[in-house]
């Protein structure tokens, strides 16, 4: 009786498990199936207010998260929620982002909508991983739902995107955020302190490499500190390179960012002569780098570089007046108007404009340093994961932003972003959109998802490699009477040279793919300069025994191939791409 | 001759001043070594309460020439300061009673070799301390464990010390006499009673020295905020706080802002990181002086008659 009451109580147990997992199996895929369906029978009419509520995590790096309030009562956020029927998180991060990103990715966690670098590697590893969605199939099976991206996505130049990254010109797994500034961007433009620039050199700014050199060391004598160039803690060579060894025909700057960088141009650009040779560690450089160790030696270059902070510490000595020049990008005129705010008049209560002079691009033999550009470049790329349970969702939020509405609700929030106590150029953290809080006057959300310089992109009158090319820059709409004076003062500077300074590449340029190789040997010929230059600036290393050391280190770690792989892979986009 | 000499001088020396050469020498170099480790603290301080006109002045700065406490003010009228603070001290306080418990309590089951079993535990988790799964396997973990994004990420993972675990665990084996906790049982004394009342007890300096060390470590900690959380902006850990200002221009930004709000002259970036410095310092210096007490030798001697 007992053993036959046991057996029963365990056949309706069974039973009941049975039916238990069929039922959770039946309602796991019926709901699976019914987003899909959902999303798929509805397309074309329905609206975002039909479609289902989901979260979606955003992710971008460098934003600030530290105003609490501020985000908890973004009203441009939840223009966004409410237009896409969404729940927006944002999250961000500096150190151990791109890290943890991929941690996230791998390991199933990936935030439904998020941001690199724009490395081709990367793209190409992850679609070829399955790790991340292709974007095009689901945009191209509805494109009335995503008109904006359906135009993007089969745009020429976007799937000859596509082409480069994956060989399929229709499989973009990625939004391309391009980045372009409206006016040519360059470095080795050096700022001066006028009272010091007065004092020292009567006033006259230093027209060439050599009087620049000669100004820093009579600053020097005087009591002040030469020049600090940006090097964000002597990794970063583009200012003294732009300033001091570019204009003397060479380079001292590592292969870095552009395929270019660390390379000389001889031919003629957009022929079969042109070549490019590496030249960081030429003897023309060696000379470079003792002018620069002299110039630590005598204080003309700023003794705490390499260790003390751009934005800040450098920063605070120029408005303390220690510092008789500076670098910080005022090859565009903008950077030179927010350098005059926060390094000068930010701790000079009565600063004037004229306290600083904009100089010009310092010459050596008539020549001018001369930057490469081809005016664009890949900023960011946006994915989202295959983990991700609603992609169509995270796209009508893409969607939304590529949109005219979007586009305007992130650049245009002037209703938000003034306070008048402050002034318009002040942005207000609290009582508007939290944001950078330098002036800028525009959303630190969604901003580079097309235009990496981060400005207002029209894909309503545009196609896609017209708008993203040529943004439409609102700052100057902001600025108050002082800031349009400097900016306009520093632009009647920068274009009596910019011409001679900036050299257009062919578009090809743009579609240089090196070989996975030349990441590795760029990687290692990076940190190579950094160690080595270093010392030998800052005199822990010999100049004449290092540079030999240096050049064998180079040659070690595969500088020939690097050439030999950049002028083939120029090569190749120029006989692919261009014509 | 010469030698007896010496030894003459010497011991004149020390019987006529109650110190030799030697002694010199040691103190000497103690005062040195404490000065080279010292100074810079003491700098770190002078630097964050000197008016900046006065430091950037330069040269060395035994005191503070004058006293200015506005750079504080800024540091703790910055919301995210004040929080970071409070989630520091939580985990620290959490983490390290946790961590002290768990690991003690593993560490003295597993020194009862005798026990079945207790070899094997011991080999798995000494093979963690050589061979770790690495950052993806245990990122998939806390995922698992719905720890990501969440408080306890920083406080549950370093639940077991294993470095400490060996300490321990080596300490009970060798140092705490058998006959006490014979003594104990005798007496009627459960298993958990003898490593309460009378092993832990007779540990005292050991396990405040492991407590201080695991507290330093949870205090110091940012690395799990970074890599497993970094999106909660109230769940920053002082030390994350700490590099952001020392790197990220950002929050330093935020509270330069925020000092002129306040009415303040624009701080310096130094100055703030200095103030920064000693406040990440302070709260855990504080801890030193309730364990020193306990930093006594000599707790067993004569407790067992041999």
């Amino acid at each position: 009786m007992t053993s036959k009451f046991k057996r029963a109580v365990s056949a309706v147990a069974a039973l009941a498990m049975a039916a238990a997992l069929l039922a959770s199996c039946g309602g796991s895929s019926s709901s699976g199936a019914g987003s899909a369906a959902a999303s798929g029978s509805t397309a074309g009419a329905a609206t975002n207010a039909d479609r289902e509520t989901v979260h979606i995590r955003f992710t971008q790096f460098g934003n600030n998260m530290d105003d609490v309030e501020g985000m908890e009562n973004d009203p441009i956020k939840k223009a966004i929620e409410d237009a896409v029927n969404i729940e927006l998180e944002y999250d961000t991060g500096s150190e151990g982002f791109v890290d943890r990103m991929q941690n996230e990715l791998y390991t199933g966690g990936a935030a439904e909508l998020l941001q690199t670098f724009g490395e081709t590697d990367k793209l190409t590893s992850w679609v070829e991983e399955g790790l991340v969605t292709n974007l095009s199939e689901i945009v191209n099976a509805e494109p009335e739902r995503y008109p904006t991206l359906y135009k993007i996505m089969n745009s020429d130049e976007y799937k000859m995107y596509n082409k480069l990254y994956t060989g399929d010109e229709n499989a973009a797994y990625a939004i391309y955020s391009i980045s372009a500034f409206a006016q040519p961007s360059y470095a080795g433009v050096p700022a001066y302190n006028t009272a010091i620039l007065d004092e020292v050199n009567g006033g006259e700014v230093p027209a060439t490499v050599e009087e620049f050199i000669a100004y820093t060391e009579a600053c020097a004598q005087a009591g002040y500190v030469g020049w600090w160039p940006r090097n964000d803690k002597l990794t970063n060579w583009t200012e003294i390179d732009r300033t001091i060894a570019s204009p003397q025909g060479t380079t001292i700057m590592p292969p870095k960012t552009d395929a270019w960088d660390g390379f000389v141009l001889s031919g003629e650009l957009g022929t079969d002569t042109e070549h490019w040779t590496l030249a960081t560690t030429s003897e023309e450089s060696k000379a470079v780098v003792e002018q620069l160790h002299q110039m630590y030696e005598a204080g003309a270059l700023d003794s705490g570089i390499g260790v003390k902070g751009d934005f800040d510490d450098a920063y605070a000595d120029f408005g303390a007046g220690r510092l008789a020049s500076a670098n910080f990008g005022f090859g565009y005129a903008t950077q030179y108007k927010d350098f005059y705010n926060t390094a000068w008049a930010a701790t000079n209560s009565d600063a004037q404009p004229d306290d600083l002079t904009l100089g010009t691009a310092p010459t050596s033999d008539g020549s001018y340093a001369q930057t490469y550009t081809t005016g664009t470049w890949v900023g960011y790329h946006y994915f989202i994961p295959t983990t991700c349970e609603y992609p169509d969702r995270v796209l009508d939020l893409v969607e939304f932003i590529a949109s005219q509405e979007g586009q305007d609700l992130i650049f245009n929030t002037t209703d938000y972003a003034f306070r008048a106590d402050q002034g318009a150029d002040y942005w207000d953290p609290i009582n508007a959109a939290y944001g950078y809080g330098d002036g800028r006057c525009k959303y630190t959300w969604f901003t580079c998802m097309f235009s990496g310089t981060e400005y207002q992109v029209n894909f309503t009158d545009n196609d896609w490699w017209t708008a993203v090319s040529n943004p439409t820059d609102w700052s100057s709409e902001w600025l108050s009477e002082q800031d349009k004076a400097l900016v306009d003062y520093a632009q009647g500077v920068l274009d009596g040279f910019t011409d001679s300074c900036v050299t257009q590449l062919p578009a090809y340029y743009n579609m240089i793919a090196l070989p996975t190789e030349a990441s590795e040997i760029r990687t290692k010929l990076c940190d190579i300069t950094n160690e080595y230059l270093t010392q030998m600036i800052g005199g822990q290393m010999d100049i004449e025994t290092g540079w030999a050391e240096y050049q064998a280190e180079y040659e070690r770690n595969g500088a020939a191939e690097l050439e030999t792989m950049v002028n083939e892979a120029i090569a190749t986009a120029r006989e692919t791409y261009g014509s | 001759m010469k030698n007896s000499g010496q030894v003459k001088y010497r011991r004149s020396m020390l019987s006529r001043f109650g110190f030799n050469f030697y002694d010199i020498f040691v103190y000497a170099f103690c005062i040195l070594f404490a000065l080279v480790c010292v100074y810079p603290m003491w700098y770190v301080f002078v630097a964050s309460i000197t008016p900046y006109d006065e430091y950037i002045k330069g040269g060395l700065m035994l005191w503070p020439r004058g006293v200015d406490f506005q750079y504080y003010i800024s540091i703790f009228n910055t919301r995210s300061f004040l929080n970071s603070l409070w989630i520091s001290v939580s985990k620290t306080v959490l983490a390290t009673v946790l961590s002290v418990l768990v690991t003690s309590t593993m560490a003295y089951a597993v020194s009862k070799s005798h026990v079945r079993g207790m070899k094997v535990i011991n080999a798995l988790v000494v093979f963690n301390l050589f061979f770790t799964g690495g950052l993806i396997p245990q990122y998939i973990l806390y995922q698992d464990l719905h720890l990501l994004r969440s408080y306890w990420v920083m406080v549950i993972p370093g639940a077991l010390n294993i470095t400490y675990f060996i300490i321990m665990r080596n300490y009970f084996t060798y140092s705490v006499p058998k006959d006490l906790e014979e003594a104990a049982r005798l007496d009627g004394c459960t298993d958990v009673g003898v490593f309460f009342k009378i092993v832990l007890p007779v540990s005292r300096p050991m396990v405040a020295a492991v407590t201080l060390f695991i507290a330093v470590i949870n205090w110091n900690d940012y690395y799990n905020y970074m890599m497993f959380i970094s999106n909660k902006t109230n769940l920053q850990p002082f030390a994350w706080i700490l590099r952001r200002m020392l790197t990220d221009k950002s929050l330093m930004n935020t509270v330069r802002n925020g000092a002129v709000g306040l009415g303040l002259e624009l701080p310096p970036p130094m100055a703030l990181r200095m103030a920064t410095i000693i406040c990440a310092m302070l709260p855990i210096m504080c801890v030193y002086p309730f364990l020193q007490k306990h930093f006594t030798s000599g707790i067993t001697l004569g407790a067992v008659k041999e």
